[in-house]
């Protein structure tokens, strides 16, 4: 255990992947759409955003400013004239707040008016309050309670808006409209061609890649170990029905079974998991058999045969004790392989709908012309998060196998 | 030469009884999905021959429906039970009468699924083939330079790099090789084989390789790091052995070392070389679908995504054959090419 810890591999894969878990656990409370994990197929949730813009960084002196950043503008303090039949309410949005924003001539604007109930009468102008300009709406809405009321304007060129709300006495005020300034970047790592956050995307695939990850890992070293230390020591019917069984599994390919799977049933991860599980234990069983014949022949196992111990002690307190270390490091190293076959089986579109992976996220990068259209933001971001993890599972994997082969301490 | 031969049967044997277990295997799995596509295109035969047949009253058009469709079933032996359907398509398979697909056509127009399999074979031959041997070529060159200036830069990477790339999925770099090597900066097509229309002659090979470069170069950078990393250390650990430090004291030249040592680990060496050409023989599915290569595994890509079972069984039944074919031949090249494995001898 010291071994493994001084080992440097091991210390850096450790750190990414305690940073990985963190973001898996805290991630999705973080991240600028909290309920993306629930509506990341909701269109209404994303309908606000741009769609297909690169991330608010690439705005910067290098191109002028020219990709103003998609915003939220807050209302400035509310006018309000009290009469017999109603109120009038007035705020003004200032929508130049930061540089460059000017360089966007005319712009898409939402508006957005939230709580409230019963029918209102709105007017929206360019211009402030007191030197009002263009109208850009005027008319009646009904507030739905509990709602919102969504207004796109289109082709805005004023520095900033007044709205006007006049509301019939005996009605519940509504909370303070915001502005949102459809921008020609947003987000972190901008958004998809369904106008959807691809960072919020990339947070929330973490946790399926990890949990994929590591279950079927676990599950397929642990069952290709049991089944490969049992058919070397048991041996006889048992070990050659499970060497023919390896023989069928390790030839035969994973994807038109998945293929056939997704046919019938509509894919899931549990169905990938149940699938990976049937066909990757051989991964590990032929390493674990080969080793198993090895220790079983070895002076000690001999001589605890002699002292009269049974086979089953044998099996459970000398050849798997002595497998186990092996065991970890191939189920670190296994990970990796597993998070690029879903994400491979997400590609084809055969993927879990009801989650957000990386691979469905490329999948719809590939599907809607990411590539073709040079959509970088869309394509590298989560091939990279996949390439991050898988090197943080190899460099805890090697470190593991530094400590139980110690042959290769020289290297 | 007896104890071979016999050996070799046996081998073969084994081979063709895998073949025929695996083949039943995928016609169980796509029994389902491949009589619904019989049965849809019993339907369209069926409404075909009704809008041929004129001036027929309700009840005879009704009649003559039953009889076309039952007629039918029969010849594609759909009334008959599941088990037989299951043999004979499994049969059907094996012996590569893969019927007509459903939507994939092949490059002359023909729906024969055997000739659109075969169309697709030297493609995928082609690419992997270059590949695997490249592949071993470089990662042999830079395993032995690794090994021999250990901790030196190239050994270092040697190290790192294959932890790297076995995180990244192929597919994916691919995505990044097409998006800037073929749209942002277009000094490579595509997809596809050759342009439109395709040069002939010389030209035409060009054009071949201009279309296989960006695929052949992706996979190429990705997959050379393995084979480095496990020649170096096959060479590595060899090179410290007791035979190689007894020929040294003998005074021997480093070239004939050198020869020693390639000898030692020549049956590793087959083994990798070989499994790699036989790895090439299946292609990548999602590698050829990205590149739009039109291998088997761009077949076999665009067969899931049209859903075409005919195709997708005629790929699989293609692959399986060649892979334990493969694997037959490389088990019994083990016999000439290690004297310590002989396995026709004692066992």
């Amino acid at each position: 255990m010291k071994d493994f810890l001084e080992s440097r591999s091991a210390r850096a894969g450790l750190s990414i992947l305690g940073f990985i878990a963190l973001l898996a656990l805290f991630g999705p409370l973080l991240v600028p759409w909290p309920e993306a994990s629930t509506r990341w197929r909701d269109i209404s949730y994303w309908e606000d955003s741009p769609a297909g813009v690169p991330p608010l960084w690439t705005n910067g002196p290098w191109n002028g400013w020219s990709v103003p950043p998609s915003r939220h503008v807050a209302a400035g303090r509310p006018e309000l004239r009290e009469g017999s039949a109603g109120s009038l309410i007035t705020w003004t949005f200032e929508l130049d707040g930061s540089r460059g924003a000017g360089v966007a001539a005319t712009r898409d604007l939402v508006f957005r008016l939230p709580g409230g109930s019963g029918r209102v009468f709105l007017l929206l102008r360019e211009g402030r309050a007191d030197s009002p300009g263009r109208e850009l709406f005027r008319g009646e809405r009904d507030l739905v309670s509990g709602g919102s009321l969504r207004l796109p304007l289109r082709g805005v060129s004023a520095r900033a808006i007044s709205a006007t709300l006049y509301l019939a006495s005996g009605l519940s005020r509504p909370g303070d409209p915001t502005i949102f300034i459809v921008g020609k970047t947003a987000g972190l790592l901008g958004t998809d061609a369904d106008k959807r956050d691809v960072f919020t995307g990339l947070v929330l695939g973490i946790r399926w890649a990890l949990l994929l990850g590591v279950v079927v890992s676990f599950l397929t070293v642990l069952s290709g170990l049991l089944l490969g230390t049992f058919a070397a020591c048991y041996g006889g019917i048992f070990g050659s029905i499970t060497n023919r069984v390896y023989e069928f599994f390790s030839m035969m390919p994973l994807l038109p079974f998945l293929v056939a799977v997704s046919a019938i049933h509509k894919p899931s991860l549990w169905s990938f998991a149940g699938l990976a599980l049937l066909f990757y234990w051989t991964r590990t069983f032929k390493t674990v058999y080969a080793r198993a014949l090895q220790i079983r022949s070895e002076g000690h196992i001999e001589a605890a045969v002699l002292i009269g111990a049974g086979r089953w002690w044998r099996v459970t307190r000398h050849v798997l004790p002595e497998l186990l270390p092996y065991a970890f490091a191939m189920m670190a190293m296994s990970v990796p392989g597993i998070i690029i076959a879903e994400a491979g089986v997400s590609l084809l579109g055969l993927g879990d709908t009801n989650t957000v992976t990386w691979g469905q996220m490329l999948h719809d990068a590939l599907v809607q012309g990411a590539v073709i259209n040079g959509m970088w933001w869309w394509v590298l971001p989560p091939g990279l998060a996949i390439a991050v993890m898988g090197l943080s599972f190899a460099l805890v994997g090697r470190g593991l196998d530094k400590v139980v082969n110690p042959r290769m301490k020289g290297y | 030469m007896a104890p071979f031969a016999s050996l070799a049967a046996r081998r073969v044997a084994h081979g063709v009884a895998m073949y025929l277990l695996m083949c039943l295997a995928y016609s169980i799995v796509f029994n389902g999905v491949a009589d619904g596509a019989l049965r849809a295109r019993i339907d369209e035969e069926v409404a075909l021959a009704l809008r041929q047949a004129n001036g027929l009253g309700p009840s005879d058009y009704a009649n003559l429906r039953t009889a076309l469709t039952e007629a039918k079933m029969r010849q594609y032996r759909l009334d008959e039970s599941l088990p037989s359907r299951v043999l004979w398509r499994t049969v059907d398979v094996a012996t590569f009468h893969f019927g007509r697909s459903q939507s994939v056509v092949s490059a002359s127009g023909d729906r024969e699924v055997l000739s659109i399999v075969l169309e697709a074979l030297p493609n995928t031959l082609a690419l992997f083939g270059t590949e695997a041997v490249l592949v071993m070529f470089l990662g042999g060159l830079v395993g032995v330079r690794a090994a021999s200036r250990r901790n030196g830069p190239l050994d270092r990477a040697a190290s790192v790099l294959p932890m790297v790339f076995n995180g990244l999925p192929t597919w994916w770099v691919g995505m990044i090789a097409l998006m800037v090597f073929s749209y942002v900066l277009p000094l490579f097509p595509s997809g596809g084989v050759h342009a439109n229309p395709a040069p002939h002659g010389w030209a035409g090979v060009l054009d071949y390789l201009h279309h296989m470069a960006l695929p052949l170069l992706t996979l190429v950078a990705l997959n050379l790091w393995n084979p480095a990393w496990l020649i170096r250390n096959l060479v590595g650990d060899t090179w410290h052995s007791d035979f190689v430090r007894f020929a040294r004291a003998k005074g021997l030249p480093e070239s004939r070392i050198a020869f020693h040592v390639i000898a030692a680990i020549r049956p590793a060496l087959a083994t990798m070389v070989l499994l790699g050409l036989l790895q090439s023989l299946s292609g990548n599915i999602l590698v050829e679908g990205i590149f739009g290569w039109p291998g088997l595994g761009g077949l076999y890509f665009s067969a899931v995504q049209q859903s075409d079972v005919p195709v997708l069984m005629g790929v699989l039944s293609l692959q399986t054959a060649l892979n334990l074919a493969g694997l037959v031949v490389l088990d019994l090249a083990y016999d000439w090419l290690d004297p310590r494995i002989r396995l026709g001898g004692s066992t």
